[in-house]
């Protein structure tokens, strides 16, 4: 086990892991995407798209369960407000770049075809992360416990009578 | 153009789902219960959709999620059966139900993978759009989060070179995996298709990552807004006489000593 002073350390070789693996994946799609055929994806419109649906989505999520959470003690008028003046911009700033004839091919190129295409693929994605970290640390955990330790030893011990002491 | 069905039986639910989980996850009873009856009527509003699954994409996406629910629970009840038939002090099963907890795990990746090869999702020989987008996903998000785990065991945990082992290998094998289908494809699908899905999926992922933090910046910024709005608190009042011989009852009462 590592010592406290090294959480830096550790946190930066984990994201390092993270980052290497990343790489790794995407080596591996350019280098069979330059060897074999490939269909028209457009990326980076892919990628824009995302960010912007995906900067929607939070900020409506949180927004949603901002008013959900909030009562008569709680000063929440700069999160609710914030979060849904900042979906809104999202949403503004989305129908902006479709105009603009920033759209992802294979779909109708009004706002709300390209908005429902991206949003569901976001559903689908986030679904899928959800199955994978559910499944990677749902294993991981049962690995974990599965290991046999020897019992606590406080657990033995027999609690003090404060009255013998005393007499 | 938008179904005013799709509006009400499908975008409306997606959108209240946020509202109906902070409802539940509330402390007050009532909003609990307001929750919970908001997310039944939900789920009933979208099983109650008139048309047919594949006859919207929308409804594609509900038949992706329906296709799965044998892998996923099969995984759910294995993880389930494993952990708590292990030797924790909290609910235990009996022992012997650990080897079915394992053996219900392997048929979940089975399943999935006889899913990927031989059955990819379909309504009426009509393959689910959304399966490929959904695989290339899923395997990806797996590589990272499998080998996040494997690094995080070895490197916080207590000699867990074992567990560190295991989940290395699922992280590679699901790298392989989806090298393999980006490379020879299966019996339904071209590879060109599977590059195509993973090279989109890849710009979904990391759009997802950007903006998902950018908005979490944000409302770390709007928190931070509201918290300064509220200036320092005022110093408290001393006890009154009256209130400190009411602790003092209580202390004395519980810990049962004469003061």
């Amino acid at each position: 086990m590592t010592q406290d002073g090294d959480v830096v350390r550790d946190w930066r070789t984990l994201t390092l892991v993270v980052l290497t693996l990343t790489v790794l994946i995407f080596i591996a799609n350019i280098h069979l995407e330059v060897r074999g055929e490939v269909g028209d994806v457009d990326i980076l419109s892919r990628f824009t798209h995302s960010v912007i649906i995906s900067f929607i989505f939070v900020n409506s999520a949180l927004f949603l369960i901002t008013l959900a959470l909030s009562h008569k003690h709680a000063k929440l008028v700069e999160q609710a407000l914030g979060t849904f003046l900042a979906a809104v911009v999202g949403a503004l700033l989305y129908g902006l770049l479709v105009d603009s004839g920033m759209t992802v091919a294979g779909v109708a190129t009004d706002v709300w075809s390209q908005f429902s295409i991206g949003a569901i693929r976001m559903m689908t994605a986030d679904f899928a992360i959800l199955l994978s970290l559910g499944t990677s640390f749902g294993i991981l955990l049962t690995l974990v416990t599965g290991r046999e330790s020897p019992s606590d030893p406080l657990l033995e011990l027999e609690t003090t009578s404060f009255e013998n002491e005393e007499e | 153009m938008l179904a005013t069905t799709l509006l009400w039986q499908y975008w409306l639910p997606v959108l209240l789902l946020p509202l109906g989980i902070g409802l539940v996850v509330a402390k007050e009873s009532e909003r609990r219960l307001t929750g919970k009856v908001l997310l039944i009527l939900l789920t009933i509003m979208i099983i109650a959709q008139p048309s047919s699954l594949d006859s919207t994409i929308e409804g594609w996406s509900l038949h992706l999620l329906i296709s799965l629910i044998g892998p996923i629970i099969a995984m759910l009840f294995g993880i389930w059966f494993t952990l708590f038939s292990g030797p924790i002090p909290v609910a235990p099963l009996p022992r012997s139900v650990r080897p079915f907890g394992f053996a219900l795990m392997i048929l979940s990746a089975a399943w999935f993978a006889w899913m990927v090869f031989e059955a990819r999702p379909a309504i009426d020989g009509v393959a689910n759009p959304w399966w490929q987008h959904f695989v290339t996903s899923f395997l990806t998000s797996l590589v990272v989060v499998a080998g996040f785990a494997a690094a995080f065991a070895l490197i916080m945990g207590d000699s867990r070179l074992k567990e560190a082992v295991v989940m290395a290998l699922i992280s590679i094998s699901s790298f392989i995996l989806l090298i393999y289908l980006l490379a020879e494809g299966t019996n339904s699908d071209d590879p060109v298709f599977w590059r195509s899905a993973s090279w989109g999926a890849l710009g979904d992922l990391g759009g997802m990552l950007f903006g998902s933090g950018l908005a979490l910046m944000f409302f770390i910024t709007f928190v931070w807004f509201g918290e300064k709005r509220l200036g320092v608190p005022e110093s408290v009042a001393p006890l009154s006489e009256d209130e400190t011989s009411t602790i003092r009852e209580i202390i004395s009462t519980n810990v049962e000593v004469d003061e």
